[in-house]
């Protein structure tokens, strides 16, 4: 009997240490359920709170974006206008360069043009100096030192008389006499002769209106060389 | 007292060219101023003044035509030139001299 009893006893004690466990469970199964449904509604305000703060960080990089877009279109903008200031610039640079360029080309030709013509003025002004003006000088101090001289005359008078025998054209003679004035006395008649000699055996027009100028031209030059030639004692 | 050159002290080219004419037939005694001109194609001037500078040198002489016949060509008569002895001798000794020169700067000219 008392071998019944103890294994009621145990029973019971099974029973209820199973039932003990049974609660012990299910509290450490709510506990964990209660733990896991915290968990649960933290990590949804969390991720609801990410989200939120995702949603507001990409609205505000949307709106800082715009502006980053929006300046970078202003500046995209200034850029561009400034390149054509640029542009602009170059272009009015250049085209005042080339103008420049042309003016100062337009000035050296002018220069040198100026240069070219002073060159040829004084060139004429030499020639027409030394074929005029000096003959003048020389007439002129031919005269001061009483050069005109009456054998000079006679020699010319003589000179005339055989030439209004020859062919020799009257007028020629004259140019010839006028000419000789810058000549030495001493040689003035002789040189008349000479070429008045020479123009008479001319063949053609051309030869002789060469060989006239050619004299005329010279002139100077022959009073020169026989100015500086002549006799240091002159015949008077 | 005359002050009378011997010689040039600079030779141009026509100087030659009326030295050598002259030197062609040097006893011929009527050469002027046009026909020098004629022959060697220089101007009147030029050789008027080579000439007179021959002259003075006294490599040549002048006298002039004969009147009577000059007049019954109906022209005044010409000036004529000739050389002289002496002159002939320097007219030779120049033109050897630039032969001579002239042979030298060839020789320069093969040899550079």
């Amino acid at each position: 009997m008392k071998r019944k009893t103890a294994n009621a006893h145990a029973d019971a004690t099974l029973a209820r240490a199973k039932a003990d466990a049974s609660a012990a469970n299910a509290v450490a199964a709510d506990n964990v359920h209660t733990a896991a449904h915290t968990a649960a509604r933290d990590a949804a305000n969390t991720r609801v709170v990410t989200t939120e703060v995702a949603a507001a960080i990409i609205a505000d990089d949307a709106a800082g974006f715009d502006d980053v877009i929006a300046a970078a279109q202003a500046s995209d903008a200034a850029a561009t206008k400034a390149d054509a200031s640029d542009t602009a610039a170059d272009t009015a640079y250049t085209a005042a360069y080339t103008e420049a360029a042309a003016a100062a080309a337009a000035a050296d030709h002018a220069d040198a043009v100026a240069v070219v013509a002073a060159i040829a003025a004084i060139a004429v002004f030499a020639a027409v100096a030394s074929r005029i003006v000096v003959p003048v000088i020389y007439a002129v101090l031919n005269r001061r030192r009483g050069a005109v001289r009456d054998c000079d005359r006679g020699a010319h008078g003589a000179l005339c008389s055989w030439a209004k025998r020859s062919n020799v054209r009257e007028w020629t003679l004259r140019v010839l006499r006028f000419a000789s004035i810058v000549l030495p006395v001493e040689q003035r008649h002789i040189w008349t002769a000479e070429v008045a000699g020479s123009l008479a055996c001319a063949e053609t027009g051309r030869e002789w209106a060469r060989f006239l100028l050619g004299e005329l031209v010279a002139l100077p030059d022959h009073a020169w060389v026989f100015r500086r030639r002549r006799p240091r004692e002159r015949v008077r | 007292m005359a002050t009378v050159d011997q010689g040039p002290r600079k030779v141009s080219q026509p100087l030659l060219q009326v030295v050598g004419l002259l030197l062609r037939d040097p006893t011929r005694d009527d050469w002027y101023g046009l026909g020098i001109v004629r022959e060697l194609g220089l101007g009147s001037g030029t050789v008027t003044q080579i000439l007179f500078r021959l002259q003075q040198w006294g490599w040549i002489e002048d006298h002039w035509e004969d009147e009577a016949e000059a007049h019954a060509d109906g022209r005044p008569p010409r000036r004529f030139y000739r050389l002289t002895g002496a002159g002939e001798l320097a007219a030779r000794e120049l033109m050897r001299e630039r032969q001579a020169r002239i042979a030298r700067l060839q020789l320069r000219g093969t040899t550079a």
